[in-house]
C-alpha cells in the first residue's frame, strides 16, 4: 500500500538510485542490467497507475508531504500517463538494444558512463511528464537535455563532437528562454504549481507579462521541439549521435518537448492565450511548412538516419497542425499521430542501427540487396516504412486518418491538402529506400557483423506494435482521447 | 459450411499456400504442384459458396459479416459476401488454376529467375483480392485495395533490370500515389456525410445530397485500378512483368479489382439511383478513354503493350456502365467484369506462347507464323470476336446490355461512342492474325510450346464460347443487385 502511494514519484527516484549504481560499478555488464531492471520499474510503475488514472481521478503527489502551493506537486492524468507509458516502454526497448549497439558504438571505458546518461536522460523526460511545478519541469528539461549532450558526443564519429555542441548551444538557448518565461510567469502570480498558476493568470492584472512570459515558454519549447525553420540541430544530431541514443532521442525527446508545449499552451494559459486565433493559425502554417519542406528535404536526403531525421521534422509538423486545429479532436489525433510515430520511427532507427552495425555506413546505398540477404529485416523496413507513409493495416494510418477526420470535420482544407501532399512524398522517400533494399546488388555483400537477437528482438517489438495497433487500435486511441478531453476541460 | 467459416477461409486458403510455397522453394515439382493444388482449394472454395449461397438469392447476405479487427472507431475490418463478389471470386479463382498451370510451362520454358518468389507473390496477391472481393465495407476494401498494389510489385519487377524497376515504380507510385491522394480524401468525406462505410443495397446518401458528383470524381479517379484516363499509365507499364502476371492480374485481377471497387461503391455507397442522377457529366470520362485508348492500341506494335491498351479501353465500358447506373447499363457493366476478363486473359496466354515459341514481341514481325503454328492464332481470333461482342461468345451480352443501358438513359451519342469503338476493336485486334496468317518470305525458328501453356490458352477461349450459351445463370444472379 506505501509503494502504492509513492508510484508517482518512484520513476523519478529509481534513476537517481540507479545511475549513479551504474557508474560507480565500473562494469559495463552490471551498468546495463541495473539500467534495464531500472527501466523495467519505471514502466511496471506507469502499468499501475492505469487503471487509477483510468478511472477518471488524476493521481497527486505532494514532494515531502509538503501541502500543494507550496511544495513540488506531481500530478498524474490521462496526458502524462499516455507519454509516461510510451517513454517508459521505449526507454525498455531502447535498453535492451543497446547492449549490443552501444558496444560497437562507444568505448568501451566510457560504457557505464552511458548507461548512466541513459537513465538520467529517461528520468529527465519522464519528470517533465509527471511534475506539476513549472521550476521543477525546467529543471527536468535541463537534466535530460545534459544527459543527451552527453550521450550525443559519445559517438565515435568526430563529427558527433560538433553535433552535440550545436545541440548544447540550442538547448542552451531554448531552455534560457523557457527560464526567462518562467520567471515572468512566477513574478505575474507567485507561484509555481501549474494549476495554482492557471487560476491565477485569469485574475491576475498583469495580462501583458503573462502574454510575454507564454512568448518566452512557447519560444524556448519550439527550439527544443526542432520546429521548422528551428530544426537545423536536429538531422546532424540523429545521423552522429550512436544508434541506441539515436533511437531514443527520436522516439522521445522532441516528443516530450512538444508534450510541454501541449501542458503549457491548452493547460497552463488557458484558452485566453492558446485560443487566440493569431497562435492557432502559426501552428497551423509552421505544421504546413514542417510537413512540406521536411518531406521534400528527406526525398533529396541520401544517407538513411538523415532521411528518418529530416522525415521526423515532417511527421512532426502533422502533430503540430492537429494542435492548431484547437479541438479535443485535434489534439487526441495529434497524440494518435504521436504514438504511431514512435513506433515507426523507433523501429526505423533501430533498423538503421543494425544496418550500420554491419555496412560501417548509413548511406542508403549501403541498402542494397537487403531483402536477399536478410529478408525479415527487409519486412520489417517494409512495415514501419508503410506505417510512416500511413498505408492501411499500419498504425500510422490510424493517426493519418484521425488528424484528417479531425481537420476535415473542422473545415480545414489546406491542412488536409498538406497532409495528403506530404504523405504521397512520405510514400516516394519510403519507396527510395524499400526499392534500393529490394534490388539485387552488384557485390555479394554479406552481414559482416551479426547483430546478435538482442538488437532485432526490440527492433521487431516496435515493429509488431506498427502493424498490431494498425489493426486493433482502440487503447491507445481511447487513451489519447481522454487525454485531450481532460486538457480541453481543465482550460 | 457455416457463412462465417466460409468468409474467414476463403483469404487464408492463398496466405497458406504462400507459406507452403515458401517453404518448398528448393523442390520446383513439389512447390508447382501445391501451388495448383491451392488453386484447385480456391476454385472449390468459390463453387461451394456458389452453391451454398446461390440457392438465395433473394435474401442477400448481409446481416452475417465476419469482423476481425477495428482499427478505427466505428469502422471494424470485415467480410460479406453478395452476388458481384461471389461472380468476381469464381472467375479470378478459376482463371487462376489456369494460369498456374499455364506459368508452370512458361516459366520453366524461359527458365525465369527467382520462380519461388514469383509464385509466393502471386499466393498473396490473391490472398489480397479475395480479401478486396469479400469486404464488407470500404474500409476493408481499401486496406486490400493498397495490398493488393504492393503484393503484385515483385511480380511487375520480376525481371530485375533497369528498364524494370523504372516501370515498376511507376506502377507503384500511380497506384498507390492516386489512393492517397484521392480515393483516401473521398474515403474520409463520405464517412463525414454519411457516418458509416458499410456496404448497404440501395446506398447510403441522399438523392438531393450536393457535391455528390465532385466526391464521386474522386473516386473514378482515385481508383487508378480500374485505369480511366488520364491515371491509365501504370497499365502499359505493368507489361514488363512475365506473361501469366500480365494475364491473370493485369487484365482480370488487378484490373478488374478496380472496377469492381467502383461498382461496390456505386452500387452499395453512394447508391445507383443517386449517381445516375447525378453524375451525368461524368461520363464522358470513361467515353473519352474508351475511344482514345483504342487509338493508342493500334498505334502500338508491341502485343503486349497493344492489349493493354485494349484494356483500358474494355474497363471503361464497365465504368461506363457503373456511371450509368441504371439496371441495364450495370448488369452490363458486371457482365463485361466476367466477359472482358475471359476473352483477354486467353489473348495475354496467347501473346506469351508466341514469345515462348518464337521470341517475337511485336506484332509487325509475326507475319507468317500463323502458317506455321495456326492454334494459337485461331485461339486469338476467338477471343478477339468475344472482345468485339459478336455472336457466339460471351462478349456480345456485355456489349448488349451496355448498349441498352446508353438507350435506356437516352445517351445516343454514347451509343455511337460504343458502336465505333467495336469498330477499333475489330481494326486492332483482328489484324493481329490477319497478319500473321499472310505468307512470309522465311520460316521462323520455333521452339517448343509446353503442353500446359497450350491447354490453358485454349480453355478461357473455350469458355467465351460457353458463356454465350449459360449467360442466363449470371444474369439471374446480378439481377436482384442491378434492379
Amino acid at each position: 500500500m506505501l509503494m502504492s502511494l509513492h508510484l508517482a514519484v518512484l520513476p523519478i527516484l529509481l534513476p537517481m538510485i540507479g545511475a549513479p549504481l551504474a557508474a560507480l560499478l565500473g562494469r559495463s555488464s552490471w551498468a546495463w542490467w541495473i539500467t534495464l531492471i531500472i527501466s523495467i520499474g519505471q514502466l511496471l510503475c506507469f502499468v499501475a497507475m492505469l487503471p487509477v488514472v483510468l478511472g477518471g481521478q488524476p493521481l497527486d503527489y505532494s514532494m515531502g508531504g509538503w501541502a500543494i502551493p507550496w511544495g513540488i506537486a506531481y500530478r498524474v492524468d490521462a496526458l502524462s500517463l499516455f507519454m509516461g507509458l510510451l517513454i517508459a516502454a521505449i526507454a525498455v526497448l531502447t535498453c535492451v538494444y543497446a547492449k549490443h549497439s552501444l558496444r560497437t558504438d562507444v568505448d568501451h571505458e566510457k560504457l557505464p558512463y552511458a548507461y548512466c546518461c541513459m537513465q538520467l536522460c529517461v528520468m529527465g523526460l519522464l519528470g517533465m511528464v509527471l511534475t506539476a511545478d513549472i521550476f521543477n519541469l525546467f529543471v527536468f528539461l535541463e537534466i535530460s537535455s545534459l544527459a543527451t549532450y552527453g550521450l550525443v558526443s559519445l559517438g565515435k564519429d568526430r563529427r558527433a563532437l560538433l553535433a552535440a555542441f550545436r545541440y548544447l548551444v540550442t538547448g542552451t538557448l531554448g531552455a534560457t528562454l523557457f527560464l526567462i518565461g518562467v520567471g515572468l510567469a512566477y513574478t505575474a502570480t507567485g507561484t509555481l504549481n501549474l494549476e495554482d498558476m492557471a487560476q491565477k493568470f485569469a485574475t491576475s492584472p498583469h495580462q501583458r507579462t503573462i502574454q510575454g512570459a507564454f512568448a518566452f515558454i512557447f519560444a524556448g519549447l519550439v527550439l527544443k521541439i526542432a520546429i521548422f525553420p528551428l530544426h537545423l540541430w536536429l538531422p546532424t544530431v540523429y545521423r552522429f549521435a550512436p544508434s541506441a541514443v539515436a533511437v531514443l532521442l527520436a522516439a522521445t525527446a522532441t516528443k516530450v518537448a512538444l508534450y510541454v508545449l501541449v501542458r503549457c499552451q491548452f493547460g497552463l494559459f488557458g484558452q485566453a492565450i492558446s485560443a487566440s486565433h493569431y497562435l492557432a493559425e502559426l501552428l497551423l502554417v509552421g505544421g504546413v511548412l514542417a510537413m512540406l519542406y521536411c518531406s521534400y528535404l528527406a526525398l533529396k536526403e541520401d544517407d538513411f538516419k538523415g532521411l528518418l531525421a529530416y522525415s521526423s521534422l515532417a511527421h512532426l509538423g502533422y502533430m503540430l497542425g492537429g494542435m492548431g486545429l484547437l479541438s479535443a479532436k485535434g489534439l487526441s489525433a495529434s497524440l494518435m499521430q504521436l504514438f504511431a510515430h514512435t513506433l515507426a520511427k523507433g523501429g526505423l532507427f533501430m533498423l538503421a542501427g543494425i544496418m550500420v552495425l554491419s555496412a560501417g555506413t548509413s548511406k542508403i546505398s549501403q541498402l542494397t540487396g537487403l531483402a536477399g540477404r536478410s529478408p525479415l529485416l527487409f519486412l520489417a523496413l517494409v512495415i514501419c516504412g508503410l506505417s510512416l507513409v500511413g498505408v492501411p493495416g499500419t498504425v500510422g494510418f490510424v493517426g493519418k486518418w484521425q488528424l484528417l477526420d479531425a481537420a476535415l470535420t473542422q473545415g480545414r482544407f489546406g491542412l488536409v491538402l498538406a497532409i495528403l501532399a506530404s504523405s504521397l512524398m512520405a510514400l516516394a522517400y519510403v519507396w527510395k529506400i524499400l526499392e534500393t533494399a529490394y534490388s539485387n546488388p552488384q557485390s555479394n555483400m554479406q552481414l559482416t557483423v551479426k547483430p546478435g537477437w538482442l538488437m532485432p528482438l526490440s527492433m521487431w517489438s516496435l515493429t509488431l506494435g506498427c502493424l498490431y495497433f494498425g489493426f486493433f487500435s482502440q487503447w491507445p486511441w481511447q487513451l489519447a482521447q481522454h487525454a485531450a478531453t481532460v486538457l480541453w476541460g481543465s482550460s | 459450411m457455416s457463412l462465417s467459416l466460409w468468409l474467414g477461409i476463403g483469404p487464408l486458403i492463398p496466405l497458406l499456400g504462400a507459406l507452403a510455397v515458401g517453404f518448398l522453394g528448393r523442390q520446383p515439382n513439389l512447390r508447382d504442384g501445391f501451388g495448383a493444388f491451392t488453386a484447385l482449394m480456391l476454385l472449390l472454395w468459390s463453387i461451394t459458396g456458389f452453391v451454398q449461397f446461390n440457392l438465395s438469392h433473394e435474401a442477400l447476405l448481409w446481416n452475417a459479416p465476419l469482423i476481425f479487427a477495428s482499427p478505427i472507431e466505428g469502422i471494424p475490418l470485415a467480410f460479406s459476401i453478395e452476388p458481384l463478389g461471389l461472380c468476381f471470386a469464381l472467375l479470378a479463382s478459376s482463371l487462376w488454376l489456369i494460369t498456374h498451370l499455364y506459368a508452370i510451362g512458361y516459366m520453366r520454358a524461359k527458365q525465369e529467375s527467382h520462380q519461388t518468389r514469383f509464385y509466393v507473390a502471386f499466393c498473396l496477391a490473391m490472398a489480397c483480392l479475395m480479401g478486396l472481393i469479400l469486404a464488407d465495407n470500404l474500409l476493408t476494401l481499401f486496406l486490400f485495395y493498397e495490398l493488393l498494389t504492393l503484393t503484385t510489385y515483385p511480380l511487375v519487377s520480376h525481371k530485375g533490370d533497369e528498364k524494370t524497376r523504372k516501370n515498376a515504380r511507376l506502377y507503384l507510385m500511380l497506384l498507390m500515389g492516386s489512393s492517397l491522394l484521392l480515393l483516401l480524401p473521398g474515403i474520409l468525406v463520405f464517412w463525414q456525410w454519411t457516418g458509416s462505410l458499410n456496404f448497404t443495397p440501395g446506398g447510403l446518401l441522399d438523392k438531393d445530397q450536393p457535391g455528390v458528383a465532385l466526391l464521386y470524381l474522386l473516386f473514378v479517379l482515385g481508383v487508378a485500378k480500374a485505369a480511366v484516363m488520364p491515371l491509365h499509365r501504370w497499365l502499359p507499364a505493368a507489361m514488363v512483368a512475365p506473361t501469366p502476371v500480365s494475364a491473370l492480374l493485369h487484365a482480370v485481377a488487378v484490373v478488374k479489382a478496380g472496377v469492381f471497387t467502383l461498382l461496390k461503391v456505386t452500387l452499395y455507397l453512394f447508391g445507383a439511383e443517386v449517381i445516375h442522377a447525378q453524375a451525368t457529366l461524368l461520363l464522358w470520362l470513361p467515353a473519352l478513354t474508351i475511344l482514345l485508348a483504342s487509338f493508342v492500341a493500334m498505334t502500338r506494335d508491341n502485343l503486349k503493350e497493344r492489349l493493354a491498351y485494349s484494356t483500358i479501353s474494355q474497363l471503361s465500358y464497365i465504368v461506363l456502365g457503373t456511371v450509368l447506373a441504371n439496371s441495364m447499363g450495370l448488369l452490363g457493366g458486371a457482365l463485361q467484369m466476367l466477359m472482358h476478363g475471359m476473352a483477354k486473359i486467353s489473348l495475354f496466354f496467347v501473346a506469351g506462347v508466341i514469345l515462348i515459341a518464337s521470341g517475337k514481341t511485336n506484332i509487325s514481325e509475326l507475319t507468317g507464323l500463323g502458317r506455321q503454328m495456326p492454334l494459337p492464332f485461331i485461339i486469338f481470333t476467338l477471343a478477339s470476336l468475344s472482345v468485339i461482342g459478336l455472336p457466339p461468345f460471351g462478349g456480345l451480352w456485355s456489349k448488349w446490355y451496355l448498349a441498352l443501358g446508353t438507350v435506356e438513359a437516352g445517351q445516343y451519342l454514347l451509343l455511337g461512342v460504343l458502336m465505333l469503338s467495336s469498330l477499333l476493336n475489330i481494326a486492332y485486334l483482328l489484324s493481329v492474325p490477319l497478319g500473321a496468317f499472310r505468307p512470309s518470305a522465311q520460316p521462323f525458328a520455333l521452339k517448343k510450346v509446353p503442353l500446359s501453356c497450350q491447354v490453358s490458352m485454349a480453355l478461357p477461349a473455350l469458355a467465351c464460347i460457353l458463356l454465350f450459351f449459360a449467360a442466363e445463370p449470371l444474369i439471374q444472379l446480378l439481377r436482384p443487385i442491378t434492379g
